[in-house]
């Protein structure tokens, strides 16, 4: 079974009401009861001593006269008193005179001493019968106490009653309070359990009554809305605190992701050189696990060596200033490194330093590859300045060579020419033909020697100052020393409206008379049409001579460039220098020159050059010139 | 009730062990009778010169208690009356002095005397006729036990009070119109 304090309002109420009730009535019950026992006793004491002395008085006579039957009428007088269940008169001598007996019961024998006695059961009173103080017999009554024993039967029937009837009202008044106090706090328990169950505190409670209850209902409403507030707050500060932890978790992660892709190791520090966060690239930098960084000295985590090399720049950083620096240092982990750092303060609120954060790099590689690129360089230089002197000197053996060679070459052509001028008709036919081949071969050297040194002098001419040259001119000029060649093959040269370039005019009227010789001379069976176009782009003029000619196959397109490269053998006459000569001369002035072309798609020869700042004039017509292809 | 006088008698020579062994038990119950009449009759004033004057139970001719009698009065008083008893013997006329008189069955002389008492003297006879001569109580015998009958018109005439006890124990009672 369960304790009291355990069992339901409603029980609780019942019971003590009930037990109240019980024992409320149990006790007067029994009070009375006692009383009524007590004063019963006395009274039946009373009455029954009166009685005997009255039996006894009356019987006197018939004592004193030995009437039994007398003495027989009198005690059946008794008979008004249904508990005496025997009576007897007895003479001086102890033989019985008359006696009474309802109950067909012998009377006790009298007593000498005490003349009402309790046996069992039963009072025994003795009554003296005396005539004028001269005892003459005596009384005997026997009093059944049964009538008390009915009396408390009675009584219990009774207490018992009752007990029932008030406990049936209490059950009526325990449902009445039921429905008053135990019916709202069950309300309220249920409520209160829902609320804790389901954690609703939208719920409220309604007021049922003015009395504590409704104050408890209030109570537990305010509560409530105290709690649903709380709750609220609590819910808004949570999601606040996840958000919040959520983005300093981003930020974290997004500090870590830059941190470790960042090249350079990231640190903070604190006042008291202790680090308070390291990327990841730290730890791996020094070769350490985390755990070993985050918290400790700087001095313990780089060696005391590394700490005192750095510590001029910790100094100077804590004053608030930003320090860049580079230095060596011997760290404890890793040894000798060269750093790259950069210090910036952190300051708190009030504006005090209170650490700093660092970004280093390990230049150490880079250091050792700055020397190897000094020393390189330097040997570089050597060796070029001596390739420059043998160049050099090549290229001016190659000029006063083939300036020397031209003179004998010229006295080897004079003459031929003269010998058959002067012997023409008497030299036989096989010998004319050689003195033919002798003047051929001289003419082709003649060719290859200014060729050659045209190529040369590009470059020994440089000393000569540079001066602005109209492209157009040079185009005229080259187009005038080709006109044999563009007669011949009926070709048609176009060209936009060309810039101004800085340098000399020969240059450029060998430039573009190399490129359209050629163009005329690798012509297909088609006439050849060749146009000059001119484009500018970032800072330098583009200019693009096209032609309708045989084309080049894509692994020529380097080649044709080298000096005597030929592709075609001597099918196609020629030095094989020319377009050398074009790319000296565009590389001269800063530009570069290369081909676009397919075979039998025809070749674009594309040069750039810097841009001159052009006279105006020209600058008007090349603009109109360019909007005339725009609306083409 | 079947006890017999010898019992009876017995109780009495139990409670007072006189001699007189040789009285009758019927003359020894009668004589306690006598005494006992005394407690439940009341005597006028008049009855007694004094009050310390003797109570004298006097017997009107041959005693027949034997000593019986003398035995059980000794040392009682009736109020402030010491009882004694008297033997009124011959021809002597003088009852005047005497509060109880005793008639024995043998003199028969009650008819004679009764008529020339006072009042104030209680008259006991055993004679059939007793009461109707104006005797006040007769003794009877009834099965062999003493009982007694009570004239209360003869006992109001002269002037004794007689309790409703000893009128209620009576065999029969005499009282004006006849019961």
């Amino acid at each position: 079974m369960r304790p009291f304090r355990d069992i339901p309002v409603e029980r609780k109420l019942l019971v003590t009401i009930l037990a109240t009730t019980a024992l409320a009535l149990l006790l007067s019950g029994l009070s009375f009861l006692v009383l009524d026992t007590v004063f019963f006793r006395q009274q039946l004491r009373r009455d029954l001593s009166a009685q005997a002395r009255i039996i006894a008085e009356n019987s006197t006579a018939a004592v004193a006269f030995d009437d039994a039957k007398s003495a027989e009428e009198t005690l059946n007088s008794l008979r008004e008193r249904p508990h005496v269940t025997a009576a007897c008169i007895y003479r001086l001598d102890g033989s019985i005179l008359a006696s009474y007996s309802p109950a067909r019961q012998t009377c006790p024998p009298p007593r000498t001493s005490g003349n009402l006695i309790f046996l069992g059961g039963r009072m025994e009173v003795f009554e003296t019968i005396a005539l004028k103080d001269r005892p003459v017999g005596k009384l005997v009554l026997v009093y059944d106490l049964g009538e008390i024993s009915e009396r408390l039967r009675i009584y219990g029937v009774l207490i018992l009653a009752v007990l029932l009837i008030s406990g049936a009202i209490a059950m009526r008044f325990s449902v009445r309070l039921r429905e008053r106090i135990v019916a709202p706090i069950e309300e309220l328990a249920s409520y209160a359990a829902h609320v804790a169950e389901t954690r609703d505190y939208t719920i409220r409670v309604r007021e049922q009554s003015r009395d504590e209850l409704g104050v408890l209902v209030e109570s537990f409403n305010a509560m409530l809305f105290s709690i649903q507030s709380r709750d609220d707050d609590l819910r808004k500060a949570l999601a606040d605190r996840e958000q919040a932890l959520a983005q300093a978790k981003n930020a974290r992660e997004q500090l870590e992701m830059i941190t470790d892709t960042m090249a350079s190791a990231v640190t903070r520090c604190g006042r008291d050189h202790r680090l308070i966060w390291a990327s990841r690239q730290y730890s791996r930098w020094l070769n350490l696990p985390p755990d070993q960084i985050v918290g400790q000295p700087l001095a313990a985590v780089i060696g005391e060596d590394a700490f005192a090399a750095l510590r001029p720049f910790i100094d100077r950083v804590l004053t608030g200033e930003r320090v860049e620096y580079e230095v060596e240092a011997d760290f404890k982990t890793i040894g000798r490194r060269w750093v790259r750092g950069t210090y910036v303060p952190t300051r708190r609120e009030n504006g005090q330093v209170d650490g700093w954060v660092a970004e280093l790099s390990d230049i150490t590689a880079l250091k050792r590859a700055q020397a190897d690129v000094v020393r390189i360089n330097q040997q570089l230089q050597r060796s070029n300045s001596s390739l420059a002197r043998s160049n050099e000197d090549l290229e001016r053996f190659a000029y006063v060579a083939s300036h020397d060679l031209q003179e004998p070459l010229r006295m080897v052509t004079t003459y031929s020419q003269l010998l058959i001028r002067t012997y023409g008709g008497q030299l036989r036919g096989e010998a004319a033909a050689f003195v033919d081949t002798i003047v051929d071969g001289t003419r082709r050297m003649q060719t290859l020697l200014s060729d050659l040194l045209a190529y040369t002098g590009i470059n020994a001419e440089s000393d000569q100052p540079a001066e602005q040259v109209d492209l157009n001119a040079a185009l005229e000029t080259a187009k005038r020393n080709l006109n044999a060649a563009i007669a011949e093959s009926g070709a048609q040269v176009t060209s936009d409206p060309l810039p101004c370039a800085r340098g000399h005019e020969g240059h450029f009227v060998s430039l573009l008379q190399n490129l359209i010789g050629n163009a005329i001379k690798y012509r297909s069976n088609d006439p050849p049409r060749i146009h000059i176009a001119v484009r500018r782009q970032g800072g330098e003029m583009r200019i693009e001579v096209s032609d309708n000619g045989i084309g080049i196959a894509p692994e020529y397109h380097r080649q044709i460039f080298v000096p005597f490269k030929r592709l075609h053998g001597r099918r196609i006459p020629g030095s094989g220098i020319g377009l050398a000569i074009c790319q000296r001369v565009v590389e001269r002035y800063g530009g570069r020159i290369w081909v676009e072309s397919q075979v039998g798609a025809g070749s674009k020869f594309i040069f750039t050059l810097p841009e001159a700042a052009p006279p105006a004039r020209e600058v008007a017509a090349a603009r109109e010139g360019s909007n005339e292809r725009a609306a083409l | 009730m079947k006890r017999g006088l010898g019992i009876l008698a017995f109780c009495w020579l139990a409670a007072w062990p006189a001699r007189a062994a040789e009285v009758s038990p019927e003359y020894q119950v009668k004589a306690a009778f006598l005494l006992n009449f005394t407690r439940f009759i009341e005597w006028p004033r008049s009855a007694f010169s004094s009050p310390n004057a003797p109570f004298r139970i006097c017997i009107a001719g041959r005693d027949p208690f034997g000593g019986a009698l003398t035995a059980i009065i000794g040392g009682e008083r009736v109020n402030s009356h010491p009882l004694m008893v008297e033997k009124l013997e011959g021809g002597q006329v003088s009852f005047s002095h005497c509060p109880m008189i005793f008639f024995p069955r043998s003199e028969n002389n009650e008819a004679a005397l009764i008529p020339r008492l006072g009042r104030g003297v209680l008259t006991v006879g055993e004679t059939e006729d007793f009461l109707r001569i104006g005797g006040i109580i007769r003794f009877v015998l009834e099965n062999n036990r003493v009982r007694f009958d009570v004239n209360q018109t003869a006992a109001r005439r002269a002037g004794l009070l007689i309790s409703s006890r000893l009128l209620k124990i009576a065999r029969y009672v005499e009282s004006g119109g006849g019961q």
